[in-house]
């Protein structure tokens, strides 16, 4: 009779389990539609990541036509993180140099999503990162405090980036500085998405395939990796149970909701 | 009746002439697209771009051309502005210029490419219409897109 009951929690758990991995794939447009009322915050890599966009809404002038990208090139996690414009480079936005808080307080997004740390760069100097991730968590906080803030991981590099910039195992040292990004934001109630698997090989670099330069910016298959990635996140949220798509409009049914993480 | 036909066909070329006048929607897209050598490689920018990324605010302008390049690191741009008044185009001139400064820091010691094709550019005025041509395969483009048709 043990056997029998073990037999059957066991059949239950499978199908269960089974049921969860063909979970209804949803259209792209529904799990981009995550994105809505959204701004991405980036350096160089999110100009391209713009750019890409951009390119797909030649096809589809609707295409995340309700997410803001805001790149500047060469901004690095910590000039982001201050609280006053200065120094050479700063975030711009409609004519202006602003801060990403600046900006974010004009938009009043629902999510804010954050991907920096390339020009610093971080992993060298992952402590001290990790608080400049705190204080905009913190500052982003007090600006716009019903938007969700997520950070993006850091994208790898390829075997290229440490003789181009100096440093030994960089992309080792990226992916502590990604775990601990990751803590950082789920201890601070922040949410963290990992793009950097979708851009690996199996060496752990960088697919040159997905690289423009050969050493860390994305080429269009790499933007659509990272694209793809995006996607994959909210695939997952929605089979987790953790977000429901909005109702079409017009329809009756309950706007969307995100539960508890 | 023949005097109302006459009529009706002169009214009917009238219109087909104001539709095709420089000042119809998108003329200065199409211009753009016709002086570019490179024009098949680049990426029609929308009116929320001029607003967010160059901070010209729709009011300020009648017609517009915003074209990129697909690679960020060679920094191939194009912008063709037609402004509403005198008062608009100084408005524009500054924010193309504030924009061209902005993506000159952004590059100086990141992309050569870019850095180096803003350096040659710079922002010409003629009247009402206003152009920034940055990296164009051909050095007349900015003057050619200035001239009036």
């Amino acid at each position: 009779m043990k056997h029998l009951k073990q037999v059957v929690a066991f059949f239950l758990l499978f199908s269960f389990l089974i049921s969860l991995s063909y979970a209804e794939p949803l259209d792209d447009s529904v799990l981009l539609s995550y994105y809505d009322d959204s701004v991405f915050f980036g350096d160089s890599r999110m100009e391209s990541f713009n750019r890409y966009v951009s390119g797909l809404r030649q096809e589809d002038a609707s295409f995340m036509a309700k997410t803001k990208i805001v790149p500047t090139g060469s901004i690095s996690l910590y000039a982001a993180s201050r609280t006053y414009p200065s120094g050479e480079f700063l975030f711009y936005y409609h004519g202006r140099q602003l801060t990403m808080y600046g900006i974010a307080d004009r938009i009043q997004p629902k999510k804010i999503f954050i991907m920096l740390g390339l020009n610093d760069p971080v992993a060298i100097k992952i402590e001290k990162a990790l608080t400049w991730v705190e204080d905009i968590l913190r500052k982003m906080g007090e600006t716009v405090p019903d938007a969700e803030v997520c950070f993006l991981s850091e994208t790898p590099v390829t075997e290229n980036f440490d003789s181009e910039k100096k440093v030994e195992g960089y992309q080792t040292l990226l992916d502590q500085y990604n775990d601990r990004l990751k803590e950082t934001c789920e201890s601070n109630g922040a949410r963290y998405i990992n793009i950097a698997a979708a851009l690996k090989g199996e060496d752990n670099f960088l697919k040159l395939d997905y690289s423009n330069d050969k050493v860390c910016h994305l080429s269009d298959e790499g933007n659509a990796a990272l694209l793809q990635a995006l996607k994959d996140y909210v695939q997952e949220q929605y089979d987790l149970g953790l977000w429901t798509p909005a109702a079409p409009e017009g329809t009756e049914s309950a706007p969307a909701e995100e539960t508890a993480r | 009746m023949a005097k109302r036909i006459l009529a009706l066909m002169m009214l009917l070329c009238l219109a087909a002439a104001v539709c095709c006048a420089d000042g119809s929607p998108d003329a200065l897209l199409e211009k753009a697209l016709r002086i570019s050598q490179d024009s098949s490689e680049l990426i029609k920018m929308t009116e929320d771009d001029m607003i967010d990324i160059i901070g010209i605010e729709p009011e300020y302008f009648t017609d517009y051309a915003y074209l990129t390049g697909k690679d960020t690191s060679v920094g191939r741009e194009l912008i063709i502005v037609r402004a509403t008044d005198e008062n608009a185009a100084r408005l524009v001139v500054d924010r193309l210029e504030s924009y061209r400064e902005q993506r000159m820091r952004c590059t100086r010691n990141y992309y050569a490419l870019a850095y180096r094709a803003l350096s040659e550019s710079e922002v010409l005025q003629d009247s009402l219409l206003i152009v920034l041509s940055v990296g164009s395969p051909d050095p007349r483009e900015p003057q050619l897109l200035l001239q009036e048709e």
